[in-house]
């Protein structure tokens, strides 16, 4: 079978000497060999170049690229990473190409020689253990892979499941793996975040904020009686400290801060005061367009490991609250184990281990659910996602049902898993048109008219700096000006402009001069100033 | 260390953050005399003032604080001015968990040192009793107002030189029983309050003037570096730290002048700085200054003035040609372009890495276009 003409390896390691028990193809053009095992019903591939010493390859095809890719590759990372940390090098990984033009093409191949332990077996043998090491290394899923993926980020380059996005959002998640906001049961209605935000434009004690707070709440309390879903009122009687769940939700959501002894607005927080339209609904517990997408966006950025699970479990179909409590425990087991797989260090992979360590010991689990699952139910039903009907069942909307289906391949493992970043790049693109779907077309911002685009942008941006309240003139915080400039030019010009695409826009000089503006962006706040 | 000679320097002259020893300063002219103008009006005109100095970080406002409380820098800033050299000192921020306002003047006082704080004084209370007796008395009464206090300055006064240890303690908050009951003493300072009424009646006696009375200082210069850490102290810190700078203010309403350091950054989470400074001492701040990038052309004046600062440059022939040497002139207006944030301390990276570069390439006798292409990566530049 061999159209090699010299086969230098060894006799114990000559793959043509096993023809009859491993399945053996050579390839003259590479200089090598191609050695298949099916192991425990899963088929390896090993690379034997043609040497006169021994060295193997574990190897994959790459039939075409694509962001599935990672599910393939993440096995190869984790095995690397296990030969790193017992011999302290990083094994040789790389892509090459199998010198046919018309047949497989690419593949992916790891150096893993260092993984024999004993060099004096023969070559079936020597195979038989590999498959065995790398089958037992690529399910572990205690082994990261995130070192490796930066290690090898050159290599992998050219996979697009590799790219720098996912790079960079894998290092996010694994900065925050666990995102959840501690909530109190009574904070249930959105809305009162946003008057809290509200009368914090200029700093306020936190006593004056409740009586405003308080006074708000009992000027509304018969829409709130009248709303879909009437709970979380604010009660008078029980005077200023019944405030206090919203206040500490606010500072959950970022809204707000304390500083000293006043309560205080934030740069998040301005972003969501900044809407001028006038929403005029039949019920003021109904969020605006304009505030379902900002909490959508925050709720996500914040609140991820729980929102998601919940949402999963109503993919059930119509449920009961007391059976959405139930069936919650299980459901958001799953989904830590999903988020497990997804962390990539050791140190984010032990902060998902303990939450799943606490959700796993919930010994009446329907009562544990109930703080965690109550109010979100609700906070659901104010974005539209959710509705409760008359039988008091809850169920997805269309809307939420658009939404969980985006998020499904989150579950699939490898697959990227949505952080802040994704957010920024993507939020508007993806998900607004799931929660505020537009009749009319909408443009991306990269296709529109770049001179009124810029006209536009700067109208935003004087706008911001009127609204700014501070010691230093002209100057306006970057992420308060996009956040705000991505609402707006979906919501009323139906432009398509996540932030990143802004951060990128204003890195052109000549557009910098065309507005007026020029951004100051500080990459290790992830952050900055636009100054005029 | 390769010598670099053959660039017609010295050393090089780029330190990324300030140096202590003949602190210099290149450029940015109109910084400067904004500065130098707010330090003569403070000698030239009495109301006390709040200066906030605000800018990203590396653009330049500890070396402001250093340079202008450097005593040579003050010397011939004074002559030039025509006017007497003031009391200047730079503090950092504190960081403590508790007791900011006692740290805040243990710096004070330990800036001045409190031999000289004792001899300062005597000046004040023999100018004054010389022209009448007691006067001394009743000055620090009408501008203390607390017994207690001016016992323990005319204690400190007093006190021998082997006794300034215990008064120190007492003067620092940190007097034992003992220390006190030796001195004849009934009051520890402990109360942010007490702290400030210590020093606002320390700047207003060295700054105190009269018919007859040369004042010891013609004014007080205090800079208060990296206030933007008050966001790391707790709340009941801030409160203490605003609340004894604003009373300091209003407690010496003449010749003292705060200038606050102050770097923005959005992760400050609130835009509204006066948030942290609280309303009273924003409604006190009298000027703000505003440490900008510098535009290209007051970049290349400050390379050009640090590079042929005496200290760094050995005159050589090739000079007349070329006062950027090593550096092409071109090279030098690419580099400035390329550089961002433009901050002087950015400037000063690149250039020092450049020339530190150069050093080590024993081919290169002029620093130009194609040796930056050669090491951009190096030097963290965008393709251009």
């Amino acid at each position: 079978m061999s159209t090699l003409d010299y086969r230098l390896l060894p006799n114990p390691y000559d793959p043509i000497k096993f023809e009859k028990v491993l399945d053996v193809s050579s390839n003259d053009r590479i200089n090598a060999y191609f050695v298949e095992k099916i192991y425990e019903n899963e088929t390896y591939l090993f690379l034997i170049p043609n040497n006169y010493y021994l060295e193997i390859f574990w190897c994959e095809w790459l039939i075409e690229y694509s962001i599935n890719k990672r599910t393939l590759v993440c096995p190869f990372l984790r095995v690397a990473t296990k030969i790193k940390h017992s011999t302290g090098y990083w094994p040789k990984l790389a892509i090459q190409d199998d010198g046919y033009i018309f047949e497989q093409g690419s593949f992916l191949k790891l150096d893993v020689t260092q993984l024999i332990e004993n060099r004096n077996l023969e070559l079936p043998e020597i195979i038989s253990k590999l498959c065995q090491k790398i089958q037992k290394t690529k399910s572990d899923v205690h082994c990261g892979y995130s070192d490796a993926e930066s290690y090898y980020f050159n290599e992998l380059e050219g996979l697009k499941g590799f790219s720098k996005i996912l790079l960079e959002n894998q290092s996010e998640l694994d900065a925050n793996p666990h995102l959840a906001l501690n909530t109190n049961t009574k904070a249930r209605r959105l809305k009162y975040l946003t008057i809290i935000a509200k009368n914090v434009c200029k700093p306020i004690d936190i006593r004056s904020l409740s009586i405003k707070l308080l006074q708000w709440s009992k000027d509304n309390n018969a829409e709130l009686t009248r709303y879909v879903d009437p709970k979380g009122a604010i009660i008078g009687l029980n005077g200023v400290v019944s405030a206090a769940p919203y206040i500490a939700l606010a500072k959950e959501m970022k809204l707000i801060t304390s500083v000293s002894k006043v309560i205080a607005l934030t740069n998040t927080g301005k972003s969501l005061v900044l809407d001028q339209a006038s929403n005029i609904s039949e019920n003021s517990f109904i969020l605006s367009d304009y505030e379902r997408l900002w909490y959508v966006y925050t709720i996500l950025a914040l609140d991820r490991d729980l929102i998601l699970p919940i949402l999963c479990t109503l993919q059930q179909g119509k449920l009961k609250k007391s059976q959405l409590r139930r069936n919650f425990k299980d459901a958001y087991i799953e989904y830590l184990k999903g988020l497990f797989n997804h962390a990539g260090r050791q140190s984010s992979k032990r902060v998902v281990a303990e939450a799943l360590k606490r959700v796993s010991s919930w010994s009446k689990a329907e009562k544990y659910s109930e703080h965690l699952v109550d109010p979100r139910i609700s906070w659901l039903i104010d974005l539209g996602l959710v509705v409760k009907e008359e039988s008091a069942s809850i169920s997805l909307t269309r809307n939420g049902i658009s939404i969980v289906e985006l998020f499904k391949p989150l579950f699939k493992e490898y697959s990227p898993i949505v952080t802040e970043y994704i957010l920024r790049r993507s939020f508007f693109r993806d998900i607004a048109p799931r929660i505020v779907p537009k009749l009319q077309k909408v443009t991306h911002a990269e296709n529109c008219d770049k001179k009124i685009f810029c006209g536009k942008l700067a109208e935003i941006f004087e706008f911001v700096r009127t609204q700014t309240i501070s010691p230093i003139p002209n100057r306006i915080v970057a992420s308060t000006c996009f956040r705000y400039a991505g609402l707006y030019f979906y919501l009323y010009h139906n432009i398509i402009c996540d932030f990143t695409f802004l951060v990128q826009f204003l890195q052109d000089q000549r557009i910098c001069q065309e507005i007026g503006w020029k951004l100051r962006w500080i990459k290790s706040e992830n952050d900055g100033y636009l100054s005029k | 260390m390769t010598n670099l000679d053959k660039f017609a320097l010295k050393d090089n002259p780029f330190s990324a953050t300030p140096i202590f020893d003949e602190i210099i300063w290149a450029g940015m002219n109109k910084l400067k005399k904004e500065i130098e103008r707010r330090i003569e009006l403070s000698i030239k005109t009495s109301p006390s003032a709040l200066i906030l100095n605000f800018g990203d970080y590396g653009s330049g406002k500890t070396h402001a604080a250093r340079y202008f409380t450097s005593k040579l820098v003050l010397k011939e800033l004074t002559k030039r001015l025509g006017i007497s050299q003031p009391l200047a000192l730079h503090l950092n921020l504190p960081r403590v968990a508790s007791g900011c306002p006692n740290e805040l003047t243990i710096s004070i006082l330990s800036k001045i040192g409190l031999a000289k704080l004792k001899s300062d004084l005597g000046k004040v209370k023999t100018s004054l009793e010389t022209k009448k007796t007691g006067s001394f008395n009743n000055v620090l009464n009408n501008i203390c107002g607390d017994s207690e206090l001016e016992k323990i300055l005319e204690v400190f006064l007093s006190s021998e030189d082997d006794d300034l240890d215990k008064i120190g303690r007492v003067l620092f908050g940190s007097a034992s029983y003992s220390d006190l009951k030796n001195l004849k003493l009934t009051k520890k300072l402990e109360s942010g309050s007490d702290f400030c009424r210590l020093m606002s009646t320390i700047f207003n006696l060295l700054t105190y003037k009269s018919e007859g009375i040369t004042p010891v200082y013609p004014s007080i210069n205090i800079w208060i570096d990296e206030f933007e850490d008050i966001k790391s102290l707790s709340g009941k810190e801030q409160e203490g730290l605003t609340a004894y700078l604003r009373n300091l203010i209003d407690w010496s309403p003449t010749y003292l002048v705060l200038f606050i350091n102050f770097t923005l950054s959005p992760i400050n989470d609130i835009q509204d700085l006066t948030v942290f400074l609280g309303e009273a001492l924003s409604s006190r701040i009298r000027v703000k200054i505003e440490f900008t990038e510098p535009t290209p052309e007051e970049a290349k004046i400050y390379v050009n003035e640090l590079l042929n600062h005496r200290k760094w440059r050995i005159e050589e022939p090739i000079l007349k040609s070329n006062k950027f040497f090593p550096f092409n002139e071109k090279t030098v207006d690419f580099l400035l372009s390329s550089i961002s944030p433009r901050t002087i301390r950015r400037i000063n990276e690149i250039f020092s890495l450049v020339i530190e570069l150069a050093l080590l390439d024993k081919y290169v006798e002029e620093i130009d276009d194609a040796f930056i292409k050669k090491n951009q990566i190096e030097l963290g530049l965008s393709d251009t």
